[in-house]
């Protein structure tokens, strides 16, 4: 018997119908330390052109928060050669004068919004080229540990002015008007699996003393890793670039300050403090006023719109009656519940509760408009909690709007690949607190946990002060108020080496936080998530400015400055290298080629880009209730509601295939949930939903081939693998339609299934559907 | 054409106000012809300029790319496509009731879409209801 392991069999198809499908970036490996207060991360892309004409490939990708690039490295044929730090323009420059005289050149470029451009140009054909791209990045910060969030993918993006729409090979794609984002590409959006690169991740996690480890994105296999962390790998050959790995910690002492301290490559010690919120006191829980902003655009259409409701109404729930709330929905149109704040009445509540439950996701996403309507019904000084995928384009806009309005802007962002970068800064310049979920989170946790710490200031001015410190000085600004659940953090550093002390003071209390600052080699990280931290704080203040305005030019002096002192990219500074190897052929334009990305796991593809096909149904003339009845039972049509088979295909997407040790039960759902799909698409004969929903069969089949144990027992292995081979060559034909999975599907419902039932039924099916029900005994 | 209408990329870039990077980004996805030589001496001519600005305006217009290719290939035969572009859009027309038809034109962001999508869903319902006095079995 064979195992199936290595390239053979993978978590992604890329192969087309007609052959393989040509991939420039073929795959992406996200590496490196993921410390308590930010990462320093090295992402390794593997370029190669399968072109008969050199090759120049964009990929864009999105920043985590509070993050920056260093450095990269590239690596081909005989070649080596490192970026270098350069003003923007100077930097394209340099690269156009490479891609020109037929050179290998490179260009890392950050716009708006962290989307960041890495320009490969001038692949030979056959070439083989390796980028490794050093990133510094914030994390999460929560009492009781923190949570780190890498995007794999760029979430499209809502802005009243891009245009967007469905391109010859299928795929969605979206242009930004170029005064306001420059020449920024986006990737491309693929409702499927075929022709996306490989994303893979290895990281050490230095996971606090005590503390747990999860990863409610991937399947992980966790193992012990460097300088006594953990070393978290994905556990599957590879995935698709359609969601963000997530890891975070939990369960760390929560009521003691953690210091991180060390030397940097320059001498100067660098150290950080994250003080849990328990260390500030007891809350008081005065009355709270707070209204709820809830986005039910488009995009959230599906599972992120049930979670959100969910969100508001646990904190409906946790209202007390001497609060007073307000509710404003917002799509391209802004909604309040009631026009003013009401108390927390019972009859309140219950109508806020419906009021809630009857929204319904259509339209675009105008934040800046429901944060002004919402910001105006709790004047100034209030508090919003904004629940969001905060799929939007045109962040810099919208936080110089929030910080007008004076009010302030706590965050749930909810979706598997959301602008965590956005929505964290909008949380932290209006004076808020932001958490981010994922598909598969708890939302009432998470809510709660957050909505804890609207309202009630734990500490109010909060300063600092250092003794035994040579020269010592915190950037940014630490926070002036502590929040419930939410650690304070400081940055900072000092003239060498030493020990100290950090004298924290606020209003009626008071803290210190020893300091030993000495030869750690984690002094070189935390200055390079200090200064991530700066330049994204510095990146975010350009607003509305226009370019070369006075503000614009103070701005761009700031980062460059910045550069120079921690070695960062920015807007104003980019990466770029030009590597002349023999045989360069001057004047040769290369085919330029946008690296495509997956769209976010939780999102509908016709959400964003919509279906031609819709259009065309619709202009049948027929009756109204025919019309209906004729529309829900077309394939890949969509209208107001989902369609069975549709969620049916979500909920596969979402369903957590197990990493190293899975339960029996686990297992026999995952073959049940094979078995399900199949049928469906076997009886629904569509190529075109097929194609679009054919991610999560893939999965299925590539976990199946890795365990065989899992097979159902007395089915020969050659028939399952049969089967397999059929499943992964869309081959449906009209054995599967006639095999009924009514019998599994209810045993697999059924809570807790009646494993022995449950079993023989499988079997049955994997032996009719392999041989032919004619054939089974 | 004559040699000194000739450009190279740069050039080109410079004149158009359009980037390299994005015109070579327009060849390979073809909206724009390849230089007029391949190789070496790879030049652009006046055509290039002329097609760099249509394709700005079909931009400015709020037109994907792909959009911006179709209705530049439409045109193509048009000896000024920049001023007739509007009328080279694609235009829906759906049959919303026997005899009732709504034209819808191309491009419109697909969730502006979606709304037009949803007004005309309830504008058939009406027209048919209406035909049919009242008959209406549309409870779902």
């Amino acid at each position: 018997m064979t195992r199936h392991d290595g390239d053979e069999v993978s978590g992604f198809g890329v192969y087309g119908k007609g052959g393989p499908v040509k991939l420039g970036m073929q795959d992406l490996l996200l590496t490196g330390t993921v410390l308590p207060v930010g990462a320093r991360l090295v992402v390794r892309h593997v370029f190669r052109s399968e072109e008969k004409k050199p090759l120049e490939m964009i990929y864009a990708f999105a920043l985590p928060r509070d993050a920056a690039l260093r450095r990269f490295r590239i690596t081909g044929d005989r070649f080596e050669a490192e970026s270098e730090l350069r003003p923007t323009a100077k930097a394209r420059e340099t690269y156009e004068r490479g891609i020109e005289r037929g050179s290998l050149s490179a260009l890392a470029q950050t716009y708006q919004d962290g989307v960041t451009n890495l320009n490969v140009g001038n692949i030979r054909p056959g070439e083989t080229v390796t980028v490794f791209l050093e990133i510094a990045a914030g994390v999460e910060f929560h009492d009781d540990g923190f949570r780190f969030r890498f995007p794999f993918t760029l979430a499209p993006g809502y802005h009243a002015r891009a245009a967007c729409g469905v391109a010859d090979d299928g795929a969605g794609e979206i242009s930004l008007p170029e005064e306001l984002f420059g020449d920024v590409v986006l990737p491309r959006w693929k409702a499927d699996a075929e022709g996306l690169h490989g994303v893979s991740f290895d990281l050490n996690v230095a996971a606090p003393q005590g503390a747990e480890l999860v990863c409610p994105s991937h399947p992980v296999s966790v193992g012990a890793g460097a300088d006594g962390g953990l070393r978290v790998r994905l556990a599957t050959a590879g995935d698709l670039p359609n969601r963000d790995v997530v890891l975070e910690t939990r369960g760390s002492a929560a009521e003691r300050p953690s210091v991180f301290a060390g030397v940097d490559g320059a001498g100067r010690g660098r150290f950080a403090a994250v003080v849990p919120s328990g260390c500030f006191g007891r809350p008081e829980r005065p009355a709270k006023r707070v209204v709820f902003l809830l986005d039910h655009s488009g995009s959230m259409d599906g599972v992120r719109l049930e979670q959100a409701k969910a969100a508001v109404c646990a904190c409906l729930e946790a209202l007390r009656p001497e609060d007073r709330f307000g509710i404003v929905l917002f799509e391209s149109r802004v909604r309040p519940f009631r026009p003013e704040l009401l108390p927390a009445t019972p009859e309140n509540l219950s109508a806020a509760r419906a009021f809630v439950g009857a929204v319904e996701a259509a339209g675009g996403t105008e934040l800046a408009a429901g944060v002004g309507a919402a910001a105006k019904m709790i004047g100034k000084d209030g508090d919003l909690l904004l629940v969001t995928d905060g799929e939007v384009f045109g962040g810099d806009d919208l936080l110089a709007r929030v910080r007008a309005c004076g009010a302030r802007v706590h965050c749930l962002g909810i979706g598997s690949a959301s602008q965590d970068r956005m929505l964290a800064l909008l949380a932290r310049e209006s004076g808020g607190v932001g958490r981010f979920l994922g598909p598969r989170e708890d939302v009432a946790a998470g809510v709660l946990a957050l909505f804890r710490g609207v309202g009630a200031v734990l500490a109010a001015n909060v300063r600092c002060a250092a003794k035994g410190l040579k020269q010592a000085e915190w950037l940014p600004e630490p926070a002036d108020a502590v929040r419930e659940g939410q650690p304070w953090v400081l940055f900072g550093a000092c003239d060498g080496l030493g020990d100290g002390t950090l004298s924290v003071t606020w209003d009626g209390g008071g803290l210190d936080i020893p300091v030993r600052v000495g030869e750690s080699p984690l002094g070189e990280a935390l200055k390079l998530v200090q200064g991530a931290r700066l330049v994204t704080d510095t990146d975010a203040l350009f607003g509305d400015a226009p370019e070369g305005s006075r503000k614009a030019q103070r701005l761009t002096r700031r980062l460059e400055a910045l550069g120079s002192e921690y070695g960062l990219a920015s807007r104003a500074l980019s990466l770029v290298s030009v590597v002349r190897r023999a045989g360069d052929r001057p004047g040769e334009v290369p085919e330029t080629r946008v690296v495509a990305t997956g769209m976010p796991g939780d999102a509908a593809f016709n959400a964003y880009f919509g279906d031609p096909s819709d259009l065309s149904v619709c202009a049948t003339p027929m009756m109204p209730g025919a019309i209906r009845a004729c529309l829900s039972a077309a394939p890949g049509v969509r209208m107001r509601h989902v369609s069975a088979d549709f969620c049916l295909c979500e909920d596969s997407a979402a369903f957590p295939l197990p990493g190293g040790r899975f339960s029996a039960r686990t297992a026999r759902l995952v073959l049940v949930r094979l078995a399900t799909l199949i049928v469906r698409f076997a009886a629904l004969q569509d190529g075109g939903i097929l194609n679009r929903h054919f991610t999560p069969l893939r999965r299925i089949t590539a976990f199946l081939r890795r365990h065989e144990d899992l097979w159902p027992v007395g089915v020969p292995a050659e028939a399952v693998r049969r089967l397999l081979a059929d499943v992964e060559r869309r081959a449906f034909d009209s054995v599967y339609r006639t095999v009924d999975t009514a019998a599994l599907a209810a045993l697999a419902a059924a809570t807790p299934p009646d494993e022995d039932a449950l079993r023989a039924a499988l079997a049955r099916f994997f032996r009719e559907a392999a041989c032919g029900p004619g054939d089974a005994p | 054409m004559a040699k000194q209408q000739e450009m190279r990329l740069a050039e080109l870039a410079e004149r158009s106000g359009v980037p390299a990077r994005t015109i070579r980004l327009y060849i390979s996805e073809g909206l724009l012809p390849g230089p007029l030589r391949a190789g070496r001496n790879a030049a652009y001519g006046p055509e290039h300029l002329r097609r760099l600005g249509e394709i700005r305006a079909l931009q400015g217009r709020g037109l994907t790319l792909s959009q911006a290719r179709r209705v530049l290939e439409g045109a193509g035969a048009d000896p000024s496509p920049a001023a007739e572009a509007p009328e080279g859009a694609v235009w829906r027309e759906l049959d919303v009731a026997p005899g009732v038809r709504v034209s819808v034109k191309e491009g419109f962001s697909p969730r502006r879409m979606r709304a037009l999508r949803r007004a005309i869903e309830e504008f058939s319902r009406q027209v048919n209801a209406g035909a049919q006095e009242g008959s209406d079995d549309d409870q779902a």
